[in-house]
């Protein structure tokens, strides 16, 4: 069952003297829980197909459909409501209210839902799974960069939505808790079955995934699936892919 | 080129100046009017008391205005900071750019200046408007007519206004130098970081708490209970700062530890979890924990404002309504005779006869008599009995300067009684009674009385009714004290020493009506008596003196203090907006309903304007009872007057205060609406 379907997807910045491509007739399908990571240099594009695909961006034309549902003629209104019931966000730099606990930040994407049965119980489980039950009452300062964007995820999964979409997840991570995360967020994609979108610059991120597409200035390059290859065979063809662009997608 | 910096950026920031600019405007616009009040004068009649009571006016105005120019100076500063902190980052990127520290300033300067002229224009012309509209203000307090309605413009108002308000800029200007040299590039520009959040220790919380509701309730009780005033009091009236200092700093213990305690209630409340209300709690426990001070100097100015406004409402009804009370005819008139007779057409014969017929002039009225006791009639040592030693000093003092004691028959009393409808009294042949227009010698004669004193009046032997004396409200000619009431039998052999009309003048224009008979008692008075007179007219143009100044002085502050007190409140809120933006931006993210946004930042700023406000009511509630307290020794307040005082208050305060909060409302969505 297609979560997301692209449809000839273009943005473009500006006006008719200086205009700039940024996303170039795009069009993809994502199946229910797959875990997909959108790979491309900075510029190529993949924050602003990640911007337009979570509706805080509104395309130039074509269509994104997410369950059936064409987002790119919603009001502002059925905006906001179809991303609180749809979508879970995990961002680079965490975005956690810095006011609120762990618990009360998790809390908060099931409350603007006036989903708050077994509220407790829910974000104790998950708590559990994501390995951050301990610091549950702890305040965003009060924890390490690893356990805030854990948290962040638990945000982003406690209400179940239809898709999950995270813009460098492992980005303001050291290695170690980078890797921890990826796990955490295979194991949700395995366990919960959660569809998860990751864009990334980073190769050894995007390994985690079953599938990754690499984006060249606005519009698909390439695509490799995972298939039956263990994490770092995967890992060597995602490699392999980046050099065969000259190093272009390297970006660092 | 920093001009034309300064031009596009001021209307960039209309919006951000917005405050600033209504704050600057409204408190150049009242101090304009307050000062306007002698050209706005020029408009009506003048009486010559009227006239003495405005120069007053005016005095006191000028030196008060003094002191609200520092407060406003001090709300103009602290906004300027705000819209400094706004900008900083824009004033980091020039800096990074290689403008000098001088330079930004110099932008600075010109931006201030602009600002500050185009509000000193508009607010000066809101004033002019507004104070003809204070005009007729005056026109209804002063109780006149207007001579003429033109427009004034009072130019010396305007250069007061331009004088107070060009020190305050530049000292103004001088502060964002300061600032700005102070700022480091690198704090400009950088992100916040997280700050962690003020935490208190909650079982400390809890302590401070009780002990602030317990000093306040002590507080309470000493000044609303009367003995434990008077007990507070009796050795020294400065010990009143005790029951105000315990107020104080009750008032910063429990906004200390309010929102500790109300985190530790509310969050186990199961609507905690709910829509936003966890944010919308945190955020509002950020922004009161950090600012304990301020709030409670707010709580404290908004407690005396009401505190002001709503004794000088108070004070002005109370002096209308008592007035109605205590001059209940219009005039009385007491010609008093060289030569005692009873013939009282003679006496009155001028005022009689075809020029001026009183009988006629006047739509009720009575003429009663006043005799004279005799020192054999009466003596004060001997009244007072063996009691004497009790009022010695009074005594021989009344006796040294000669004192005179009056009376008046019984049936002449009754008359009055009737015109003025109070209770009549009625009297044996051997009794006589005595009555006291006020308390000051209350004591000495009832002490006399229950010492059943015995008059004897040509023969008859009297003996007191009553064992004091009572209280009775006469506008007499002569403003006597007391008077003893005689039966009419007594006085047979008497002949009166003055004569007294009291009544209401027929006609509707009092004022001609009084000045007819002015003209027409010259034609009474003959060879050696001489007349006296109270009239309502009168006591009428003192009374409204009293009221328009402490009403205006009361007014003036009382707004400005509120002005000021709203201002701090709206600008730490839009402070606060500003800080929390990225916490919106994450909320909007995430996918949060608008209107829960919306009703969020509403519930924040509605916390913030209502919690001192209500602390505030409370603790007026104590001040105004112990006003009452206070005043009612002098009777100069009764209840109704304090409702209705009160009402008009609430009034201005909706107003004011109400209409900050709305602005401020408008302005935090205005904020968090994506840049």
């Amino acid at each position: 069952m297609n979560i997301l379907r692209i449809e000839n997807v273009e943005k473009y910045y500006g006006n008719k003297s200086s205009m700039t491509k940024a996303i170039d007739d795009l069009s993809c399908n994502v199946d229910q829980g797959e875990f997909v990571a959108i790979m491309g240099a900075s510029g190529s594009g993949k924050t602003t197909l990640l911007n337009c695909i979570s509706t805080i961006d509104r395309v130039t034309s074509g269509h994104i459909y997410v369950k059936g549902l064409d987002i790119t003629t919603l009001k502002s209104k059925q905006l906001s409501h179809f991303r609180r019931e749809e979508l879970g966000f995990i961002f680079q730099d965490f975005n956690l209210i810095d006011t609120l606990t762990a618990y009360e930040n998790i809390a908060l994407a099931l409350s603007i839902q006036r989903k708050e049965k077994d509220m407790k119980d829910r974000i104790r489980s998950l708590a559990r799974d994501l390995d951050i039950e301990d610091v549950l009452n702890n305040y965003p300062y009060e924890m390490s960069g690893g356990q805030k964007q854990r948290v962040a995820a638990a945000r982003a999964l406690i209400t179940s939505p239809s898709l999950i979409l995270a813009d460098e997840p492992t980005g303001a991570l050291d290695s170690t808790s980078s890797r921890f995360l990826l796990e955490k967020m295979l194991m949700l994609n395995k366990d919960y079955k959660a569809t998860i979108l990751m864009v990334t610059h980073d190769a050894f991120s995007a390994s985690y995934a079953n599938r990754v597409i690499f984006i060249k200035d606005g519009k698909i390059f390439h695509e490799i699936y995972k298939g039956e290859d263990d994490r770092k065979t995967f890992f060597n063809k995602i490699i392999d892919v980046e050099t065969m662009l000259g190093g272009d997608l390297n970006d660092l | 080129m920093i001009s034309k910096l300064a031009f596009r950026n001021i209307k960039k920031s209309i919006k951000d100046y917005g405050i600033y600019f209504f704050t600057v405007t409204l408190g150049i616009a009242l101090f304009y009017v307050f000062n306007a009040v002698e050209s706005q004068s020029a408009m009506m009649y003048i009486t010559k008391s009227n006239k003495a009571i405005i120069e007053l006016l005016v005095q006191v105005i000028s030196g008060v205005s003094l002191f609200v120019s520092g407060v406003l100076g001090a709300l103009i500063i602290y906004a300027n900071q705000l819209l400094i902190k706004r900008r900083k980052k824009e004033f980091g990127i020039y800096q990074i750019l290689g403008m000098g520290k001088g330079q930004v300033s110099c932008l600075l300067f010109f931006e201030t200046l602009l600002v500050g002229l185009i509000s000193l224009g508009v607010g000066l012309l809101l004033g002019a408007l507004l104070s003809q509209l204070m005009g007729i203000v005056l026109v209804n307090l002063f109780e006149v007519n207007l001579t003429k309605f033109k427009f004034v413009f009072s130019i010396s108002a305007m250069w007061k206004s331009i004088f107070y308000f060009g020190i305050m800029y530049v000292v103004v200007m001088v502060f964002n130098m300061i600032i700005m040299s102070r700022m480091r590039i690198i704090e400009m520009l950088r992100k916040k970081e997280n700050t962690k959040l003020p935490v208190k220790n909650p079982i400390i919380a809890l302590l401070v708490f009780a002990a602030g509701v317990g000093i306040l309730a002590r507080a309470y009780y000493y000044v609303v209970d009367f003995n434990q005033l008077a007990i507070l009091l009796r050795g020294d009236m400065a010990m009143i700062l005790i029951p105000i200092g315990m107020g104080i700093v009750s008032t910063f213990m429990i906004f200390y530890s309010l929102t500790t305690i109300a985190v530790l209630i509310f969050s186990h409340t199961k609507s905690y979890y709910k829509k936003l209300n966890a944010f919308t709690f945190k955020q509002i426990s950020s922004q009161i924990g950090t600012m304990v001070t301020a709030i409670s100097s707010i709580c404290i100015m908004l407690f005396l404002t009401i505190c002001i406004i709503s004794t000088a409402l108070t004070i002005r009804e109370s002096l209308n309504s008592g007035f109605a009370e205590s001059n209940p005819v219009d005039i009385s008139y007491g010609i008093v005779l060289n030569k005692p007779t009873n013939d009282i057409d003679k006496v009155l014969a001028g005022i009689k006869g075809k020029n001026y017929d009183y009988t006629k002039e006047f739509s009720r009225y009575c003429v009663v008599k006043t005799y004279e006791f005799t020192k054999q009639d009466f003596n004060l040592k001997t009244f007072v009995g063996k009691r004497y030693p009790e009022f010695k000093n009074m005594v021989d003092t009344s006796m040294k300067y000669g004192a005179k004691w009056h009376a008046i028959s019984l049936s002449d009393y009754n008359k009055l009684a009737s015109l003025y409808h109070i209770k009549k009294y009625q009297l044996k042949d051997d009794q006589y009674m005595m009555i006291r227009t006020n308390d000051l010698q209350k004591e000495l004669f009832d002490a006399g009385l229950s010492e059943g004193f015995t008059l004897n009046i040509d023969g008859h032997r009297l003996t007191p009714k009553y064992t004091e004396t009572k209280s009775v409200s006469l506008m007499n000619a002569d403003n006597e004290a007391m008077l003893t009431i005689l039966p009419d039998s007594a006085l047979t052999k008497r002949k009166a020493y003055q004569i007294t009309l009291t009544g209401d003048y027929k006609e509707n224009n009092k004022k001609h009506a009084e000045r007819l008979f002015m003209a027409a008692i010259r034609n009474v008075v003959k060879d050696k008596d001489y007349s006296t007179y109270t009239s309502k007219l009168q006591n009428k143009n003192d009374n409204v003196g009293t009221t328009v100044l402490v009403t205006f002085v009361g007014l003036y502050l009382g707004i400005i203090f509120l002005l000021a007190s709203a201002a701090i409140l709206a600008l730490k809120s839009l402070s606060h907006t500003i800080d929390s933006q990225e916490r919106y931006q994450i909320l909007k993210k995430i996918g949060t309903d608008p209107k829960d946004i919306s009703r969020s930042l509403f519930v924040q700023n509605l916390f913030l304007f209502v919690t001192p406000l209500l602390l505030a009511i409370i603790h007026s509630v104590a001040g105004m009872k112990f006003v009452t307290i206070l005043f009612g020794a002098t009777n100069f307040i009764n209840t109704s007057s304090l409702i209705r005082g009160t009402g008009i208050m609430v009034l201005i305060y909706s107003v004011f205060y109400g209409g900050y909060f709305i602005i401020t409302h408008m302005m935090n969505m205005n904020i968090i609406k994506t840049r």
